[in-house]
């Protein structure tokens, strides 16, 4: 369905996408992941269209996307990734006019308006001015606009980045459904984001691809050393540090600014060289029982997750250090996918 | 179908920003004021330096409205949907560059035709008072819709370039600027292209059509920088492609 070769992007100084090759099959839905400024706007610019390649194939549909771009951009359903829209217009004037744009023929049109309103639940909204809605209504209207000529492949540029968690579960399945009848292409730098929702993953990283794969594949390997707990306790006597230290499996206790704060980090199966790559045990339930026989008061404890940049860092000094690395060097992922909602807003908030 | 789809929402899109509004009451404004001088001038005793008409579409006056109404014109086509974002939705809609630069350049034209509408009203009040010759009144408009032509295309190939209204508006303003003086030139004696700033004069061109003579070669001249402008500006909209 989708057939990339060798693409090369380079603007005026910079390198943006550095010889990366994938296919994507039909009825796929493909999580493009990586840090900001990974390249994974560029690409899914090259591929509808948007920005020309500086080398290198792009095939959509059996189309070039050189050759025949409007070929391949009738296909196509795009939502750039900061929703344009025009703001002076209503949601229903909007897609009116995209649809006509997009060459809906003129007796399917209201059909197909209709039926994306409802499927983007737009029906509340439509009658009002695109520039006075919320940020979740715009991006559903854009999604809409994506949507609206039925498109064979959807590609779809950080869909959820501004939506609050119940939106983004609603964006979620709606991106699950769609991938069942097409092609879905999405970027997103939220890890739990695509393992919730894609079929396959492409991780790429300052320009280049740097591994895919199914996402329980790629969770293992991140996977496989170790976890840390911040926990806070009420510590009269001082010795909390102590306590933690002798528990089983504890790597390391750092102490955090905080009066009574530390970072519990476990010991990983992968610094034992005769044991199996898998997740590390939760030792939540020791934590708690060393903290009341050690007569610590246990006040709050909680899984440190790491944001996928802060793994990614991890992956390319580990990949520069030893070049033919094995083993990625990666603390709990799973218990992101646990907090997903939680973890997604902080990124909000930190950006 | 697809083309004209989008020729009425550009058009529409010049409503939506009180731009339109404010082109369109200056233009009506400026010309109603210029109408009004040129009847008490010609009531004035003594020989009449020519028709009401004629004056409308050679004077000076007429040249300011061009000039500074154009460039508000043109300058949101291109350089507002640059700075929103919303271009690039546009392109990757399945229609060519040819087809987008094309339809915003009607809407353009129609809208700067739409601006002298107002003055039709000027000849049907003559009309009632005095004969008028029909002839050099039509000669006037074709004239001032030819330089219509030429400068909206010039104004559109500004607003491609850049992704602010305002630079958008000042470029197009020099250009035209270029493009009206490099034709006052002609009356510098010993230039060696003499004959050609006399071929590009603007406002010896306007004296003509307001005459009733309608030389093609004139039109020939503001369709050709018309083509040129609008195949820049389709260059330049894809080359947008190979820079970001």
């Amino acid at each position: 369905m989708i057939k990339v070769e060798h693409l090369r992007k380079s603007y005026a100084a910079t390198i943006a996408v550095d010889d990366i090759s994938f296919e994507v099959g039909e009825h796929e839905i493909i999580g493009f992941l990586g840090p900001n400024g990974a390249g994974k706007s560029t690409t899914l610019k090259v591929l509808t269209c948007s920005h020309a390649a500086s080398s290198g194939r792009v095939s959509i549909d059996g189309k070039d996307v050189f050759e025949d771009p409007e070929g391949v951009k009738s296909v196509i359903g795009y939502l750039p990734e900061n929703v344009p829209l025009y703001p002076e217009l209503r949601v229903r004037e909007y897609l009116t006019y995209r649809a006509g744009l997009k060459g809906v023929p003129k007796k399917n049109r209201a059909t197909a308006i209709e039926k994306v309103i409802s499927r983007c639940h737009l029906e509340s909204v439509q009658d009002r001015i695109i520039g006075q809605l919320s940020k979740g209504y715009r991006q559903r209207t854009g999604l809409a606009d994506a949507l609206l000529a039925d498109p064979k492949i959807l590609i779809l540029d950080e869909p959820t980045v501004g939506l609050d968690p119940n939106q983004i579960r609603d964006v979620r399945e709606l991106i699950k459904e769609l991938g069942k009848e097409r092609t879905v292409i999405l970027s997103s730098h939220i890890l739990p984001e695509v393992e919730a929702v894609c079929s396959r993953v492409i991780i790429i990283n300052k320009g280049r691809l740097v591994g895919q794969g199914k996402p329980a594949e790629l969770r293992t390997r991140l996977n496989q050393k170790s976890a840390a707990i911040d926990v806070e306790v009420i510590d009269p006597k001082n010795v909390a540090q102590k306590v933690f230290e002798a528990l089983d499996g504890v790597k390391e206790v750092q102490v955090k600014d905080a009066p009574g704060a530390f970072r519990i980090v476990q010991a990983s199966p992968a610094d034992d060289p005769n044991s199996t790559p898998s997740a590390v045990t939760d030792i939540r339930e020791a934590i708690f029982d060393a903290a009341v026989a050690g007569g610590l008061k246990l006040i709050a404890m909680q899984m440190h997750t790491q944001s996928l940049e802060e793994i990614f860092v991890e992956i390319i000094t580990q990949e520069s250090e030893t070049s033919a690395a094995t083993t990625v060097d990666s603390t709990n992922v799973s218990a992101a996918t646990e907090e997903a909602p939680a973890e997604t807003q902080n990124r909000e908030a930190s950006k | 179908m697809n083309m004209f789809w989008q020729i009425r929402r550009e058009f529409a899109a010049f409503f939506y920003s009180p731009v339109a509004y404010v082109v369109i009451g200056a233009g009506a404004l400026l010309n109603s004021v210029m109408f009004y001088l040129i009847i008490l001038f010609l009531s004035q005793s003594g020989p009449a330096p020519g028709a009401p008409m004629e004056m409308l579409f050679s004077w000076v006056l007429f040249w300011l409205v061009v000039l500074i109404l154009t460039p508000l014109i043109t300058m949101r086509s291109f350089a507002e949907e640059k700075h929103s974002g919303t271009l690039e939705t546009l392109i990757t809609a399945p229609i060519s560059e040819t087809r987008i630069v094309l339809a915003k350049y009607l809407s353009c034209l129609a809208f700067y035709t739409i601006m002298w509408v107002p003055t039709l009203l000027y000849p049907i009040i003559l009309m009632r008072y005095a004969s008028i010759d029909v002839g050099p009144v039509l000669s006037g408009y074709v004239g001032t819709f030819g330089i219509g032509v030429m400068l909206t295309a010039v104004g559109i190939l500004c607003s491609v370039a850049t992704r602010n209204q305002i630079v958008a508006a000042l470029v197009t303003f020099a250009v035209m600027m270029a493009l009206f003086l490099g034709g006052l030139f002609r009356w510098v004696d010993g230039l060696a292209a003499q004959s050609f700033f006399e071929y590009i004069d603007l406002m010896g061109h306007m004296e003509d059509f307001a005459k009733g003579i309608v030389d093609t070669r004139r039109l020939v001249y503001y369709g050709s920088v018309a083509v040129l402008a609008i195949f820049a500006s389709v260059q330049m909209l894809s080359s947008r492609r190979w820079n970001g």
